[in-house]
């Protein structure tokens, strides 16, 4: 599975807007992945200045990706492949 | 005998063409299952009444609901992003929130007590399904009912298999009496009376009709279809053309897919038996998304092989045969077609090699109607209404246009030209969205690239996302010093002033300058409306500086401008202003004119948003003059029109908001303040504004009660219809000018063209037809 970022410009939302979807992109991701197509949504951060959204999903390909947040009525500005880095483990951890 | 939409609730159910056969059992469950649970998806074939028996359901229910029952059709929408600006169109509502628009309408609903029907959800599962999922989870007291061939799915969802009309059992043994009864026969003969008047079964037709029926499946669109073509064939005709088009019917095995196997092949049948400019007229209607009128179809389907006389007669001929639909409540007669027959029609247009061509015509139709919206002329109104009733046709189009490199200027053009419409109505948020797809298409320093940018910055600030509009704004006036172009470069500047007004990233001294580039161009140039544009910024930067003198001039020369060219939308731009350094300057009444003009006009244009800031500041000037209550029913207004756009306050006005709000609550004590906010927050519309401009309600209502519907032999437009009006009330021309905000000279033109199609040759002749027509011309 490849990483991907989507980027949407979104102001004037809260807390509980952010939640909510990110309770609709994780409901996307499980009916697409429910018949065949998996997609993960991995998590999102909202940047208040600039008042965007980057959301990281995992995928075999951009479409499903795409197709997801199609579905979500949140337009989005960029979808990107992504490097998905995670943390090197601390000494003694395995 | 058709039906009428509820009237004990708000809705927008439409009236019922035809009578409603048959169905009691499932309409019994559908109520029964609506008490029990809130998610109810009606499932089964095309063409089996799923959304008929929806509607009516709905409207028997509609009772409980004491916030309506509202119909969203999805058939002509195919972007699934486009579903949740659906529901707010539905509801009524304009969205120019920035924020994620979901969220947006579950606040709106969260203490809404309503019925949603989501109609034809088949192509669109995934969006549909989340919308109600999410909705249902935040809002309590909402219940929705989907139809679409497949459930959506979801957790919680109750499922009702839509079955055919029932038939009798094989072998059964029925008099005609009895086989009239049923279902399937009931619609059938219903039907076939209006073709053929004698038509009834009996026993010469029985067995016929029976085998009709049972050769379709008895599914209601294949028995109307047939139906019609009782008028000029036996039933007996009917089903040996059938059976040559149906073998598959010898089997017993009528699942779902045979059912629309079964349908098909009636459609494909009912094509067969067409004359050939009828096919083609179908194929080509296809392209049509949410219905047209006659005047489109002409201009959009009519060629060499199609004459224009010839389109008129076929679409008749196509109503007659039930292929086409048609709404003669509508003015003009709105048409459209099932969706099931316009995707028949559009696999027709495919295999005729024409899909193509037909959607380059159909874009090129929608462009002639954006170039009515920005031609800054008195039509604006009309214009605005226009978009309003073909949406569904501009976002087809626009669609068309994102697809592909070549035609995504014509797709910036369009929404170029539909600024005016976007700023005032929305949706902002889905436009911006194609905008973005559009300018993905274009080249780096282009034209078409520069206008994108232009809309997007433009209506990015109106959403106060800020941090998007700046450096679009600041691309698109580099694009257009570079090109050199006059009127970009004079658009760029306003765009850059506009925007530098809110952000405040220029001094006043460049913003002067940005403004004098538009007056020049307005100049020298047949764009008269940028020296009025520039005038009006004028008014807004002098007025910022406190220069009130200078803001007065600039803003009553643009204002001028903009009445002697009959044009509301770039007036709303200056009347705020202008009336707010009035006020300043002490000239109360002069400034209450002002606002109260600039409301009347964004109220004419729809501009909710517009009109919500001109409420507010009447108010303020209502409480400023000591009257408390009539400030309390004006702040209600106000908040109510901002709740229907999914707006707050914006937070530069909350102090002179709140000083009102005190001031009015201190004399008038709490309750009396409550009493009359609430007054203006609930008054219908009518109403609304008539207390706003200081008018006579019954008026306004009786103009505003004047429904396409109820005009005289349909030879008078709106406007016409409301002259004659205010004619037969004894007001002069130049009263009518100054009442409808238009110049003498248009009201004479209107007086002329209403007595040449009348017949007439005096106004005094005029105003006593307006007294003799019974129904709509008078004041009803």
């Amino acid at each position: 599975m490849s990483a991907f970022v989507v980027e949407r410009r979104l102001s004037n939302v809260n807390k509980a807007d952010l939640a909510m979807l990110q309770e609709a992109l994780r409901f996307a991701c499980d009916r697409l992945t429910s018949r065949g197509e998996p997609v993960r949504c991995l998590g999102s951060a909202y940047l208040p200045g600039p008042a965007r959204l980057l959301t990281l999903f995992e995928a075999d390909s951009a479409a499903a990706v795409q197709r997801v947040n199609e579905n979500v009525h949140a337009p989005f500005v960029s979808l990107e492949a992504a490097l998905k880095i995670d943390p090197a483990p601390a000494p003694g951890e395995v | 005998m058709a039906g009428a939409p509820v009237k004990t609730r708000p809705n927008n159910l439409p009236a019922e063409l035809t009578s409603f056969v048959g169905r009691r059992r499932e309409l019994s469950e559908v109520k029964r299952l609506l008490t029990t649970t809130r998610l109810l998806t009606l499932t089964g074939s095309g063409g089996v009444g799923k959304t008929r028996l929806a509607l009516r359901g709905a409207a028997e229910m509609a009772r409980g609901f004491p916030d309506g029952v509202w119909l969203v059709s999805l058939a002509a929408i195919d972007d699934p992003q486009l579903v949740v600006q659906g529901v707010f169109s539905a509801l009524g509502l304009q969205d120019m929130s920035g924020g994620w628009s979901l969220a947006t309408l579950s606040d709106y609903l969260a203490d809404k007590h309503l019925l949603l029907v989501l109609d034809n959800c088949e192509h669109l599962l995934d969006s549909c399904a989340l919308l109600a999922v999410t909705l249902l989870k935040a809002c309590p007291e909402l219940r929705i009912i989907a139809t679409s061939r497949q459930a959506l799915g979801t957790t919680g969802e109750t499922r009702m298999r839509v079955p055919p009309l029932a038939l009798p059992e094989d072998g059964e043994a029925l008099t005609p009496e009895r086989l009239a009864t049923c279902e399937a026969v009931a619609l059938l003969s219903e039907r076939a009376t209006a073709v053929q008047p004698g038509f009834k079964v009996d026993v010469g037709n029985a067995a016929a009709v029976l085998r009709l029926c049972r050769r379709l499946d008895g599914m209601p669109l294949a028995l109307e279809l047939a139906a019609v073509r009782l008028e000029g064939m036996s039933v007996e005709a009917v089903v040996k053309g059938l059976e040559n088009e149906l073998p598959v019917l010898a089997s017993r095995n009528r699942g779902a897919e045979t059912r629309q196997q079964t349908l098909e092949a009636t459609i494909g049948w009912s094509y067969g038996l067409l004359g050939e400019e009828e096919r083609l007229l179908w194929a080509r209607l296809s392209v049509f998304a949410g219905g047209f009128d006659e005047a489109a179809s002409v201009t959009v389907c009519s060629d060499d092989n199609l004459p224009p006389d010839r389109v008129a007669e076929s679409l008749a001929s196509l109503v007659e045969k039930s292929i086409i639909q048609r709404d003669p409540d509508r003015q003009p007669a709105r048409y459209w077609m099932l969706e099931t027959v316009r995707r028949y029609g559009r696999q027709r247009l495919r295999e005729r090699d024409g899909e193509v061509d037909l959607q380059r015509r159909h874009r090129d139709w929608v462009l002639q109607l954006a170039l009515a919206v920005g031609a800054h002329d008195h039509h604006e109104v009309e214009a605005f209404d226009r978009i309003q009733r073909e949406l569904d046709n501009v976002w087809s189009a626009l669609d068309f246009c994102r697809r592909d490199p070549e035609e995504a200027a014509v797709g910036i053009q369009i929404c170029r030209q539909l600024f005016p419409y976007w700023w005032s109505r929305g949706p902002l948020g889905d436009v911006r969205r194609i905008l973005d797809g559009l300018h993905a298409l274009t080249a780096e320093d282009s034209l078409p690239r520069a206008w994108c940018l232009w809309i997007a910055a433009g209506l990015a600030v109106v959403q106060s996302d800020a941090a998007a509009a700046w450096p679009m704004a600041e691309e698109c006036l580099r694009i257009a010093r570079g090109r050199a172009e006059p009127e970009l470069l004079a658009m760029a500047s306003a765009l850059t002033l506009f925007t530098s007004l809110y952000i405040r990233k220029r001094s006043e001294e460049e913003l002067i300058s940005l403004a004098n580039v538009m007056i020049a161009d307005g100049r020298s140039s047949d764009r008269w409306y940028m020296e009025a544009y520039g005038k009006s910024y004028t008014c807004s930067i002098r007025l910022g500086q406190g220069d009130l003198a200078g803001a007065i001039e600039a803003g009553e020369s643009a204002l001028a401008m903009w009445r002697d060219h009959d044009e509301l939308f770039g007036r709303g731009a200056v009347l705020n202003n202008l009336a707010e350094a009035q006020r300043r300057r002490g000239e109360v009444d002069r400034a209450e004119a002002l606002a109260r003009e600039g409301a009347a006009g964004q109220h004419a244009l729809g501009g909710r948003r517009g009109l919500s800031q001109l409420v507010e500041t009447l108010a303020w000037m209502a409480a400023d003059r000591g009257a408390d209550a009539r400030a309390a029913t004006l702040l209600g207004y106000a908040d109510s029109l901002r709740e229907s756009i999914m707006l707050a306050l914006l937070p530069v006005h909350q102090a002179r908001h709140d000083a009102c709000e005190q001031a009015s609550r201190a004399w008038l004590g709490d309750a009396r303040y409550a009493r009359a906010f609430e007054q203006g927050a609930t008054m219908p519309d009518v109403e609304a504004i008539a207390f706003v401009l200081e008018q006579q309600p019954a008026r306004l209502a009786a103009l505003s009660a004047a429904t396409p519907k109820s005009l005289p032999s349909a030879v008078l437009t709106r406007r016409e219809l409301e002259i004659a009006r205010l004619i037969a009330d004894g007001l002069t021309s130049q009263q009518i000018a100054a009442k409808l905000f238009i110049s003498e000279r248009t009201v004479t033109t209107h007086v002329t063209n209403m007595l040449n199609k009348l017949g007439l040759s005096s106004r005094i002749q005029l105003a006593s037809w307006v007294a003799s027509e019974p129904v709509g011309a008078r004041n009803a």
